[in-house]
Parts: C-alpha cells; structure tokens; sequence
C-alpha cells in the first residue's frame, strides 16, 4: 500500500504533463488545416454559388405554389444572392480573425525567428 | 475522329444494373454503385471487428490505428460542441468513415466511386440537415428558431435579416454535398483525363500506317502526361481523406447550432 501511493501520484501527474504538451502539439495543427487558403477559396465560391441556386429553387417553388410568376423568382434569387454573399463575406471574416490571432500568437512567443519570417 | 469509350473520362461514372429488381414500379436494382457502397461497408465492420476482437490495454498495430481514429474524431466533436455533444458521436464517426473509406475504394483502378454521384453526397447532406432541424427542435423547442434571428440587431433590421438566415441555413446541405461530390468527381476527371490522353498518344502505333513526325512526337513523348497522372493520384489520396475530414468537421459545426441556437 504504502509503496503505491507515491507511484500513483507520480503517475497522475506524468499523465497531466503528457496530456498539457500534448494540448500544445495538437492545437496549432488544427488551425493550420482548417485556414487553407485553397480551403477558404473553395469555401467562399460554394457560398455565392449555392446560396443563388437555393435562391433560384425556392423562387421557382413559391411561385409554383402560389401562381405569382415571375415575381417570387425574382425576389428570392436576389435574396439568396444576398444570403450567399452574407456568408461568403462572414467566411472572410473568420479567416482573417483566425490569421491575426495566429500572427498575434506569433509575435508574443519567445522565437523572434519565426517572428521575421511571418512579416 | 473516333471517339473511344475507353478513353472517355465520363464514362468512369455510368451506373449499371447489376441485378435488375423492382417493387411496386420503383426501381430497386443492385447496381455497382449500390456494390460499392455495400463493399466499404463491409470493410469498415470488418476492419473495427478485426481490431476490436483482441482489445488489450497495450494496443496491437490494427487496435491503435481504430484507436487513432476513435480520438480523431472525439477530439474534432470537443473541440466544436464539447462533452455534450458525444451523443452525436456515432453518427459522426460512421459518415466520416464511410465518406473516407468510399474515397479511398474509388482511387483503386477499376472501382467504382460511390462519392462521385451527387445523390450519395446529397443523401447524407440531408441526413445532417435533419438531424440538426429535429433535435435541434426536440432539444430547445421554440427557441431552436432564434438561429435565425441573430441577438442584438434592432427589429427593422431584422425584417431583412431573418429571410437571409433562413436561406443561409438551406445553403448548407447543398455545399455540404456538392463539395465533396465536386472534389471527388473533378478528381477523378482530371486523372482519367491525363492517363487517356498519354494511352491517345501511344495509341497512334496501332492505327498501322506510317507515323508522321508529329505523330513521332506524341508517341514519343506519352510518358509526360503519365507522370503528371502519377503526381494527381497522389494529391487525390490527400483530397479523399481532406474531403471526408471537412465533411464530418461541418457536421459536428452544424450540429453545433442544434446544441446552441442562438450566436
């Protein structure tokens, strides 16, 4: 019993010190993967794009239904035009958010030679 | 000039019958596409059944790589909804494992690529959709439609507003399908495309008449094409994990809003 303790709390806190550099190394690997730029591009075309087509189905679809030809179609593919530049531009956004905060992570590390090569 | 089947890059996608079935008129064929999606089904439960039979505390090879996958995807769940979220774990797990392992079957020569047909993309798009509309409503009621009413925004505003997030909130299944189907058919396109025209060019020595010198050219110069086939495949096995990783990522960040409506 008395042996076993000590290891235990050993133990527990080698796992805590595994588990914290382990939090570091898995970190700024995901952000890395999700701010691709040919990621965020192929992203923010599909935004303007489908949020016209969902546009132009629901205009067909309410005027299907409700005989008001052309005038659903219009308004809603202008509304979907504008939902999917909403989205495309709130994409923007997040990418540049994410890419200050990495740059900011950046600059207040230790490693100045990381630091020149971002800027 | 002839054009040859074989060489066609679309013909790649054609759904066949396999065996012919129907019930009450609707068509129910065993097709190939149908085949595919069957085969890497089998392999997944084989593949988890296979590592899963001897679990030890010290994991064997297979047992580890099951492993690395059950905390890629737990982590990618805590990361976006938190500990709550793990209710929703299997059906994350089982569309990202079905997205990659269908990927991946589509880049052996000769198979099928199930995640080539916008309808497979589409189906398990709405499965999502769903999913977040249903429990999102069971769980939050009422409020689950403040999504679309984004919180301090003065009332005028919202007249404009709240028509834009409901069309917004109808854009994800669509990008959500036609990504992956995209990705996955314009790849594939794309190899199909090189690979035919280096096997066009050598092709010219079997029409059996002298070779002109542009003709000498092509023939002698096929393996360029070729290389660049080689160098595509290699980028599609990274566009066959990438596309099913962002397909259950946006998952987990739909499903998100059915935890919390209001952002």
């Amino acid at each position: 019993m008395a042996p076993s303790s000590p290891n235990d709390d050993d133990l527990s806190a080698r796992i805590a010190a595994a588990q914290a550099r382990q939090a570091d190394k898995v970190k700024p690997r995901a952000n890395m993967s999700a701010a691709s730029g040919y990621g965020v591009g192929m992203k923010m075309v599909l935004d303007l794009v489908s949020g016209a087509v969902v546009g132009l189905i629901f205009g067909l679809a309410v005027d299907h239904v409700l005989g008001t030809r052309p005038w659903g179609l219009i308004i809603l593919i202008m509304l979907g035009m504008a939902a999917g530049f909403r989205l495309m531009l709130r994409t923007a956004d997040s990418h540049a958010k994410r890419y200050a905060e990495k740059s900011n992570a950046v600059s207040e590390g230790s490693d100045s030679a990381i630091k020149g090569q971002e800027e | 000039m002839m054009f040859r089947m074989d060489l066609d890059p679309m013909h790649q996608f054609v759904i066949t019958d396999w065996v012919k079935m129907d019930i009450a008129g609707f068509d129910i064929s065993f097709t190939n596409a149908a085949f595919f999606m069957f085969l890497g089904v089998a392999l997944i439960i084989g593949f988890f059944m296979i590592a899963t039979a001897k679990a030890s505390i010290v994991p064997s090879r297979i047992q580890s790589v099951a492993e690395t996958g059950y905390e890629f995807i737990a982590n990618m769940i805590r990361d976006t909804i938190g500990e709550e979220g793990f209710k929703f774990f299997p059906l994350v797990f089982s569309l990202f494992m079905f997205v990659f392992t269908a990927n991946m079957l589509g880049m052996v020569p000769f198979f099928f690529t199930t995640t080539s047909q916008v309808i497979v993309t589409a189906a398990l798009a709405l499965l999502v959709f769903f999913t977040v509309i249903i429990y999102g409503v069971m769980k939050n009621g009422l409020k689950f439609f403040k999504l679309f009413a984004p919180s301090g925004v003065p009332w005028p505003l919202l007249i404009l507003l709240v028509p834009l997030e409901i069309i917004s909130f109808f854009v994800r299944p669509v990008t959500l399908s036609l990504r992956l189907f995209g990705n996955i058919l314009a790849g594939h396109i794309v190899l199909k495309l090189f690979v035919g025209f280096g096997a066009a060019m050598l092709g010219v020595v079997s029409a059996g008449h002298a070779l002109s010198g542009l003709e000498w050219v092509g023939v002698l110069t096929f393996w360029m094409p070729i290389v660049m086939a080689i160098a595509i495949t290699a980028l599609e096995f990274l566009v066959a994990f990438l596309q099913a990783y962002i397909f259950a990522i946006l998952t987990c960040i739909y499903l998100n809003d059915a935890f919390h409506p209001s952002h």
